[in-house]
């Protein structure tokens, strides 16, 4: 005889239950600051388009307020905690290995730790 | 001096006496190499003999002792009371799986999954038994061996919360074992599992949580088995655009 099982629904507020499942919903809602900024440097670079009084008008007018530097420090904080969530898992999602063994996974985080710092350097080099 | 005891908070479940589950308080001594398995056992051999888990080996190979401890899908055979004491142990079902009675749960899900991603060597050519048997080197085993030690315990399903919202999807463990054999340079089944193992139930349903990888008992590591299987699922279907049919 089958009898009836007994069925847990998921609570609305799982991603609560441990300190992990927090982090990760931190990072999901990171790629929104992601997302969010990468709008605002087309729209930069359309003002950047139209001419460089335009673009002017444009950083005094709205990137010098108070409320647009701290939106800034905002998506800065969550484009950096998304950048170095990325790298850490790195090791996960790529399988690098000398012969049969895989490479310690601090190398190949290392490495993007190294490429990040590197890439940083040359945009500030062209910019300057 | 009085002998040492800790505190079982264990659900109980009996479909003949109730819908509603309960939380039933078991006392038992306190042993210091005692693992949650054997307060169990004492349960049922001392206090209460209707009380009903699953278990078999007591010592981490056989998966079936899975149970949620203190809320942490664990097996209970390797989780020991003495990183509890002297607070009280609550013993659960794993999660996201239906109960049949007590810390027992439906499974029926999880083989079906198993069978659906084939997780079984699909030889690339038959050959007879008096050709002898297929080889691989040490290099070759490398690929896949970790995804191999997977012992079907489940916790990984109980951990995962895309499971939880949406059973349809294969899960870790299915998807671990379908790139095992996937991996393995004996294997030509690997079209063959595509189908199931890149659909939408299937690795592009996970969001890279990793809790699954946390939990595993035997250091699988499934979320690295979906993340890579998606890069190359993704590599694959770059390929079949850039390239003219029928080069490979
Ligand atoms: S992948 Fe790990 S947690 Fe999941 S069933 Fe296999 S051994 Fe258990
Ligand atoms: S009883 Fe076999 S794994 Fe725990």
């Amino acid at each position: 005889m089958k009898t009836k099982e007994y069925v847990r629904p998921m609570p609305a507020n799982w991603f609560m239950h441990n300190r992990h499942l927090q982090l990760f919903m931190l990072r999901e809602l990171s790629a929104f600051f992601v997302a969010g900024y990468s709008v605002f440097l087309l729209v930069m670079l359309y003002k950047a388009g139209q001419g460089e009084q335009a673009f002017q008008q444009f950083f005094e007018g709205v990137m010098k307020s108070g409320l647009s530097i701290f939106l800034h420090l905002i998506a800065l904080a969550f484009v950096v905690y998304h950048a170095l969530t990325s790298f850490n898992a790195a090791p996960v999602i790529m399988d690098v290995r000398i012969g049969e063994d895989p490479i310690d996974p601090r190398l190949l985080i290392a490495a993007h730790y190294v490429m990040w710092v590197v890439v940083s350097v040359v945009i500030l080099i062209v910019a300057l | 001096m009085p002998e040492k005891s800790i505190t079982l908070e264990v659900f109980r479940y009996l479909p003949e006496q109730s819908d509603e589950p309960k939380y039933q308080k078991y006392d038992v001594p306190y042993r210091e190499d005692w693992v949650v398995l054997d307060a169990l056992n004492y349960i049922k051999d001392h206090i209460d003999g209707s009380l009903s888990y699953r278990w078999s080996c007591r010592m981490g190979v056989c998966g079936s002792c899975g149970m949620m401890v203190n809320g942490e899908p664990r097996l209970t055979c390797a989780a020991f009371l003495r990183d509890f004491y002297p607070q009280p142990i609550r013993v659960e079902p794993l999660t996201n799986f239906p109960v049949i009675r007590d810390l027992i749960i439906n499974l029926e899900d999880f083989l079906h999954k198993l069978k659906e991603v084939k997780a079984w060597l699909i030889p690339k050519q038959e050959k007879p038994v008096s050709e002898g048997e297929y080889l691989q080197s040490p290099k070759e085993l490398a690929t896949y061996k970790q995804f191999s030690m997977c012992i079907n315990c489940m916790l990984c399903y109980a951990a995962c919360p895309v499971y939880g919202l949406e059973p349809k999807f294969l899960g870790p463990a299915a998807i671990a074992l379908g790139q095992r054999y996937n991996l393995d340079s004996r294997d030509g089944g690997k079209e063959e599992r595509t189908d199931i193992i890149a659909s939408s139930e299937g690795i592009w349903e996970c969001t890279f949580i990793g809790e699954c990888s946390r939990v595993c008992p035997k250091h699988v590591d499934p979320a690295a088995a979906i993340q890579r299987a998606k890069v190359q699922s993704t590599q694959e279907w770059w390929m079949s655009l850039l390239l003219p049919k029928g080069a490979k």
